[in-house]
């Protein structure tokens, strides 16, 4: 089986979403992968995508930002809603994996759709902002406002850990920058994440979950998780070694987390803490 | 009537890694009742045999050991195969293993005796017996010399680089290598120090990256002492960082191109004489074969004294060689650095199962195995590094030490049912070979310009390499599946399917 991918659209409104197919169905539930804050498919997913298809379907949506004022996470888990009701059959079992911002939209999707998503993963994802995650928000959008040169590092130092950041020689780490290119989307997608609050929620989901923590996330500290962990009843923590950026620190170790719960969640015992696995 | 021999539990083949690993394990378990057989002087396997000059690992050292016996004193990321050496001679005597091994011992024949239930293994020092045999000779212990005509009639001397004669003097000789991959790579540079000349005839050219090297301080191995979880953090870094690359084995295409373009860049960044860039540019997919690292392999071939043939060798006269190409050179000394009999393992010839068949024989269309580890037919054998644990990304000690695992968990679960013989049971032996090599469909391996060692050379499946990630093959595999085998128990010896 070769990995190439498709790219197909799914109609959500008056639009047409695009959407990334990859895998064939099998044996094992069928994952849908939603991607966080300013990202897409080919940013947050480009090593995660393909290798989780080598075992069974996987289908990434592209979040559309929508041009309008009070965004709420409900613009976006629609759109998710909408694909499965377009691209995935009734009897086909599903597995919603989302990252960051993405993973506040699985967990409003799974307590939506309650009856079709039989298995969760909320990588560094949250339910409330918290003061000090406004803070942050308040300065990216002071930087952004001004276009400061700032930004990018700002958002570097945000989403990398201390160990993969010192790893790199100065130069290296000013070099970053470059792939760092704010949007108006992003921007709108932070009034977003300036207000998220899905707690009331979280009651209404019972899939089997995984909660997946970011040790060394200055983002969205592990506390936060930790909520998420509290309040679904049938959920699993497990903290990885990572800054925010968990697909450019650790895409192989979500790989195997993501591949064993979606296909094994009966290993992971319910409503525990899980030891990573040290080689 | 019975031949009476050394009678222990379990008989180990071999003192490498696997052997040495798989005593100590038992130890740890309280099992004391095993006896290992080496067929050399001392324990070490590969890092006792290869002493060629710059014979490194290209496993960073804080991976590639024991998970249970971590070494805070490693001098490098990159270990010599001397500090290896000591290494394991410091496992074995710290855990006291020396007394259960009989060194100058080497295996004939084993064979399974039906009847008493009962491994009967034939050696040069004469027979033992053993309720279990494993198998610990590793993948790279019998060296591959290629037929090459008139090979017989050179007069100069010849050596392969697992079996280096240190008492040969390579000063001022025309030297000819016959290889350009792993070994040949760490030794190249080493031998152009001295040579008069020195000729590389490459069939392929490798994929090269910088090799990250550099020794530990002394205060980062002071943390390492004091404290521990350092190491294992270390540890878990280095092995994922590794698992991240079999997406290169995996064909993916982003990944397979970046790894491509970061070879080629470190090769112009060398070599910028165009011939020899292009000489030396693979024409293969990378990951197809073991991607090398060296920071010293290139720039030898600037030097006044070394040439490179990228054609491979036809013949050897008696005085030097002919390439494939026509070209002859002058040779005081050939070094075969042409690798290792992995495909089809010379100890397979002499184990022999219950239908009086060898692993060689059944495995006359390509070895295979149940969970990698034990075979139909083979009642009581367990093979350490057996069919598809060979790693094209990660540490061949995670394989091993999974297999410790295994069979630690296979031996608790006898004792517990009172089982006195098993065997992998042939369908379960079929599908998980089946799932095998579907997993491996789409990998590099067997994409169409892949001629890999990693290949059966006569069914061209890939049964020697693990075709996923190597932390699936704990997922797998770091159980007995106690479903997948037949029993014959101590009380009422009957044959029943579990």
């Amino acid at each position: 089986m070769d990995l190439d991918m498709i790219t197909r659209q799914c109609p959500y409104a008056d639009l047409q979403l695009n959407f990334h197919e990859v895998g064939q169905r099998s044996a094992f539930p069928t994952i849908i992968l939603i991607h966080g804050t300013g990202g897409n498919t080919d940013k947050h997913f480009s090593y995660i995508f393909p290798m989780l298809g080598i075992h069974q379907r996987v289908l990434s949506i592209d979040l559309h930002t929508p041009n309008k004022a009070d965004l709420k996470v409900t613009d976006f888990s629609q759109q998710v809603e909408a694909l499965i009701q377009h691209a995935v059959a009734k009897d086909e079992i599903i597995t919603v994996v989302g990252y960051s911002l993405g993973a506040v939209i699985a967990a409003q999707v799974a307590a939506s759709l309650k009856q079709r998503v039989a298995r969760l993963i909320l990588l560094a994802g949250w339910a409330k902002t918290s003061s000090v995650q406004q803070l942050r928000t308040v300065i990216w959008q002071q930087l952004f406002t001004e276009q400061s040169a700032a930004l990018p590092h700002f958002v570097n130092y945000c989403l990398y850990s201390d160990d993969y950041l010192s790893a790199r020689s100065e130069q290296q780490v000013l070099d970053l920058a470059r792939f760092v290119k704010p949007s108006q989307d992003a921007a709108k997608q932070r009034e977003l994440n300036y207000r998220i609050d899905i707690t009331s929620a979280l009651s209404d989901i019972c899939a089997e979950t995984l909660v997946v923590a970011c040790r060394e996330d200055r983002m969205v500290p592990v506390a936060q998780a930790k909520l998420l962990f509290a309040s679904i009843s049938n959920s699993r923590y497990i903290e990885i070694s990572s800054g925010h950026a968990l697909y450019v620190e650790a895409p192989a170790e979500v790989v195997q987390l993501v591949n064993q719960f979606s296909q094994h969640p009966e290993q992971y015992p319910v409503n525990q803490k899980i030891q990573p696995y040290m080689p | 009537m019975q031949a009476k021999g050394q009678r222990s539990k379990i008989l180990i083949v071999g003192s490498g890694f696997g052997g040495l690993g798989m005593a100590i394990r038992l130890k740890q378990q309280g099992i004391h009742d095993f006896k290992i057989i080496e067929r050399a002087a001392e324990v070490g396997g590969t890092w006792r045999d290869n002493t060629y000059p710059g014979v490194a690992c290209d496993v960073p050292s804080h991976l590639y050991s024991f998970s249970f016996i971590k070494n805070p004193d490693w001098s490098r990321v990159f270990p010599h195969g001397a500090e290896i050496q000591r290494y394991l001679i410091q496992c074995c005597d710290q855990e006291n293993i020396r007394p259960h091994i009989d060194f100058h011992t080497q295996l004939e024949k084993a064979s399974w005796n039906a009847r008493e239930r009962i491994w009967e293994i034939h050696t040069s020092k004469g027979l033992y017996q053993a309720e279990i045999l494993i198998t610990a000779t590793g993948h790279l212990a019998d060296e591959h010399l290629p037929q090459i005509p008139g090979l017989e009639e050179f007069e100069g001397q010849v050596m392969h680089s697992a079996r280096w004669n240190h008492e040969l003097n390579l000063e001022n000789q025309h030297i000819v290598v016959v290889g350009s991959g792993a070994s040949a790579i760490q030794l190249v540079p080493e031998i152009a120090k001295t040579a008069k000349s020195l000729t590389v005839l490459q069939r392929s050219a490798p994929y090269i990256l910088p090799r990250p090297d550099r020794a530990y301080s002394e205060s980062e191995k002071q943390l390492f002492r004091k404290d521990p979880d350092s190491i294992s953090a270390l540890r878990h870094s280095l092995f994922w960082g590794n698992e991240y690359n079999f997406a290169q084995r995996r064909n993916l295409k982003s990944q397979i191109e970046r790894v491509k373009k970061n070879c080629l860049q470190f090769l112009k960044h060398q070599i910028s004489d165009p011939e020899l860039q292009r000489k030396l540019t693979p024409n293969y997919q990378p990951g197809c074969k073991r991607l090398l690292l060296s920071n010293d392999y290139y720039p030898t071939f600037l030097k006044p004294n070394v040439t490179l043939e990228d054609s491979a060798l036809a013949e050897v006269t008696k005085d030097g060689v002919l390439s494939q190409a026509g070209n002859k050179f002058s040779a005081d000394i050939i070094v075969f650095a042409t690798g290792f009999e992995a495909a089809r393992p010379p100890y397979a010839a002499k184990v022999v199962g219950k239908q009086g068949l060898s692993l060689e024989q059944q495995w006359s269309s390509g070895m295979q195995g149940y969970q990698s580890t034990t075979v139909h037919n083979f009642p009581n054998l367990f093979i350490l590094n057996g069919p598809n644990t060979g790693s094209g990304q990660n540490s061949a000690l995670y394989f091993l030490e999974t297999q410790f695992d295994l069979i630690l968990d296979a031996l608790q679960f006898f004792e517990q049912e009172q089982i006195q013989v098993f065997e992998a049971d042939q369908s379960a032996e079929n599908s998980y070979m089946q799932e095998l090599q579907q997993l491996s469909q789409g990998s590099v391996w067997l994409s169409e310009s892949c001629k890999s060692w990693y290949l059966d050379p006569v069914s061209r499946q890939l049964t020697l390499v693990w075709p996923d990630y190597a932390h699936s093959f704990r997922d797998k595999n770091q159980h007995f599946i106690r479903s997948g085998y037949h029993y014959q128990y101590v009380e009422s010896r009957q044959q029943k399917l579990v």
